[in-house]
């Protein structure tokens, strides 16, 4: 699995980085390597041992780099970092997926050809801040709870080209995550070092996003 | 709130065409020669930074045996986000702005920020732990984010054309002030001896 990963890494890495001549637009996607940076909001929905049935909403920042194989089509690896605020624990968790993201030429009630649609999959470490709840720290002596599982999701969005050149974009997209396997962790001066482990229990998240982005290359 | 914070600085940007001139790195084609002593000057500062900054870890929990075993086992770790996003972020940014400095274009330094990463997480870092998967993404990625907005922002100040402006603009991107390889360094010293004194004036020209 590892060595797979790896090499999927490297062989991104063989692809030409070097760009076409044409500079990418919303309508025209330009072959190559791209990074997309932005931020937004987003809101969920946790059922865990720890926050039963209890809504969230934060912000988000997310990174999404890619081949664009054409003007179409384009493979990407991205991160989605959330911050929530669930009653009394701080929420932190990062979506790490990688998807297929797709340009539609024409799309229905609009003429726009910059709307895309992405469909992903990957792993979300999610931790769950302890410091603010007394009685869970006393309990478990670990300053915070983190979770492991797969993620899903789906997103759609539109590109449009800035005043300046800039490719800037809007997407709406909503994520499930699956988290199976949980450890507490204390910080022992710089090293976290775990205090338990538990795979018993299922947790899901389901979340909805907004997030606005440049392009960044 | 940490990603905004990232972001902000891609939005800087200074238009005027002289300053632009002066200050924005001068990309070109950069011989094999220069990339292998650009990538052995950021290895060698790793390994600095991790036996020194890191030196009583090592010292608990390093181990040659580690060293080789870690290095197979990459996973997911349990660091606090103010390593993952801040710390991380930052060295990225570096490593960036340092590739940049050196006249490669965006997506080769990301590229090789990218490879800079991976060479700390996979051969430096694993006498005390396992690579990390957030570590090899968030690093390049962050780093790229916001040495972007760095750059923008430290040609901004420039663009002031003042002492505090060029100060700030050394401080975001400090790397500018080591001339690209292929430059005549701004360096001159001129010994100075004489009955009364001895002497050496050196000056560099930034």
């Amino acid at each position: 699995m590892n060595s797979r990963i790896i090499s999927i890494l490297f062989l991104l890495i063989s692809f030409s980085a070097r760009a076409d001549k044409y500079v990418f637009k919303a309508d025209q996607w330009q072959k190559g390597i791209h990074l997309f940076a932005g931020g937004g909001l987003n809101a969920s929905i946790y059922n865990s041992d720890f926050a039963k049935q209890d809504q969230g909403v934060g912000l988000n920042f997310k990174t999404e780099v890619g081949y664009y194989i054409n003007s179409q089509w384009a493979l990407e690896a991205a991160s989605r970092v959330k911050f929530n605020k669930v009653k009394e624990y701080l929420v932190w968790d990062t979506l790490f997926t990688g998807g297929l993201k797709y340009r539609f030429n024409h799309f229905p009630f609009t003429k726009s050809k910059g709307i895309y649609a992405r469909a992903f999959a990957g792993k979300a470490p999610t931790v769950f801040y302890l410091r603010d709840s007394p009685e869970i720290y006393r309990k478990t002596k670990a300053s915070r709870i983190q979770y492991d599982g797969p993620v899903y999701g789906g997103a759609i969005g539109n590109m449009y080209d800035g005043a300046n050149g800039k490719v800037w974009y809007v997407e709406y997209g909503f994520t499930y995550q699956q988290l199976n396997r949980y450890i507490g962790v204390k910080n022992d001066g710089e090293i976290p070092v775990t205090e338990f482990a538990n795979t018993g229990n299922k947790f899901k998240i389901y979340s909805l996003y907004v997030s606005i982005g440049l392009l960044v290359f | 709130m940490a990603g905004w914070l990232l972001l902000c600085p891609l939005l800087a940007w200074s238009e005027d065409e002289d300053v632009l001139k002066r200050y924005v790195p001068r990309v070109r084609e950069v011989p094999a020669s220069e990339k292998t002593l650009n990538f052995g000057i950021v290895y060698a500062s790793q390994w600095t930074y991790y036996l020194t900054a890191q030196h009583s870890i090592i010292k608990k929990q390093g181990s040659f045996e580690n060293w080789h075993r870690n290095m197979f086992s990459p996973h997911f770790d349990k660091d606090s986000f103010d390593y993952n996003i801040f710390k991380h972020g930052v060295t990225g940014n570096y490593y960036y702005l340092w590739f940049r400095s050196r006249g490669y274009d965006r997506v080769e330094a990301f590229w090789w920020s990218f490879l800079s990463s991976l060479a700390f997480e996979f051969t430096v870092e694993t006498a005390t732990e396992r690579p990390s998967y957030q570590d090899i993404y968030q690093t390049p990625v962050y780093g790229t984010v916001l040495g972007v907005g760095m750059e923008k922002l430290s040609i901004f100040f420039h663009g002031q054309e003042s002492w505090w402006g060029h100060t700030l603009g050394y401080v975001l991107n400090p790397f500018p002030l080591i001339p690209q390889w292929d430059e005549k360094y701004n360096f001159s010293y001129t010994p100075i001896l004489s009955k009364e004194q001895k002497g050496l004036l050196v000056s560099y020209e930034f």
